[in-house]
């Protein structure tokens, strides 16, 4: 079990993933932005892995990774990016920025939850 | 002729995964699929609210809508939330099922060399024209869908044109059978 950070603007995503992730016993902080999720990485020191989206208001998923990244007290705490966009430029600014892995939007549960446990065991 | 099939393919391409999402997201498959076209003038249906997005690029441009009644569609997906969907859900709900079924139609046409990307999907809004679905069309829905007291929770309408027919001449739309269920993570 880990406590997972989720950052997605859409409730709907947050909702079906969080019940899947929490089906598999893992605990789950939502944010709804980049900003948002930052500030949740530095009131919960426990997280092991972020699930983020790409494009959100406020703050888009790439530069909370750079953020992250930039911060020695994250920069370990692995980044899986879940998106509809499948760019190349966005996966090398990704990889760049320190993200793991990256899957595409419509997801099959089982994949995602085969990302989390190979990130998460390694 | 060759561009009649294309034109059809991107629109089943569409028709396809909007079902199939919906039927992923909501856990129901029993949809009926109409379709009309954006030159439809008699209209008797008017659903408040509608939520749009792009695939845009220099080979072509859709127009993806969806017309929803929000208080038809709440019951559908009640059971997705805690505490039940209110209007603001449903919003979300149309505006990421049409970033999903954007973002992977997109993704199929990227795969075979067409130039297309997706928009943010455009806030839901309060509908300012009727959708315009051909009379004939509405008596097919009545007649299948709720003259035997089934709901009709939503429409969409696809609009696009082709910028460049030569990069369609071998588009396939069945990729998609490969894509969605083998579509694997990239791990970096």
């Amino acid at each position: 079990m880990a406590k997972i950070l989720l950052v997605d603007d859409s409730e709907t995503v947050r909702t079906q993933v969080k019940k899947l992730l929490t089906s598999k016993g893992h605990l789950v902080v939502e944010s709804v932005d980049g900003l948002k999720g930052l500030e949740a990485l530095k009131g919960n020191k426990d997280i092991k892995l972020i699930i983020c989206d790409v494009n959100m208001p406020n703050m888009d998923g790439l530069t909370m990774c750079s953020r992250v990244a930039a911060d020695p007290t994250m920069r370990t705490i692995p980044i899986f990016m879940l998106t509809t966009e499948a760019s190349a430029d966005l996966k090398e600014k990704g990889k760049a920025a320190g993200v793991k892995a990256w899957l595409l939007k419509p997801y099959v549960e089982e994949k995602l939850i085969a990302v989390v446990d190979r990130i998460l065991a390694a | 002729m060759q561009m009649n099939n294309a034109v059809n393919d991107i629109f089943e391409l569409c028709a396809t995964y909007l079902v199939r999402r919906v039927a992923n997201m909501v856990g129901r498959s029993d949809f009926f699929i109409a379709r009309a076209d954006n030159k439809d003038t008699h209209s008797d249906l008017r659903p408040n609210r509608r939520s749009e997005i792009f695939i845009y690029g220099t080979d072509i441009t859709v127009r993806l809508q969806v017309f929803f009644n929000k208080e038809n569609f709440r019951g559908a997906i009640n059971h997705l939330y805690i505490g039940g969907a209110n209007d603001q859900k449903v919003d979300d709900f149309f505006n990421e099922l049409g970033n999903m079924v954007c973002g992977r139609v997109k993704h199929i046409m990227v795969l075979q060399g067409v130039n297309a990307a997706v928009s943010l999907p455009i806030a839901v809004r309060i509908g300012d024209r009727p959708m315009q679905l051909r009379s004939e069309v509405l008596t097919h829905v009545s007649e299948h869908v709720i003259n035997k007291g089934q709901d009709v929770a939503f429409a969409a309408r696809v609009s696009l044109a082709i910028h460049k027919p030569d990069k369609f001449i071998k588009f396939d739309p069945k990729v998609d059978e490969a894509s969605e269920q083998n579509t694997e993570a990239e791990f970096f």
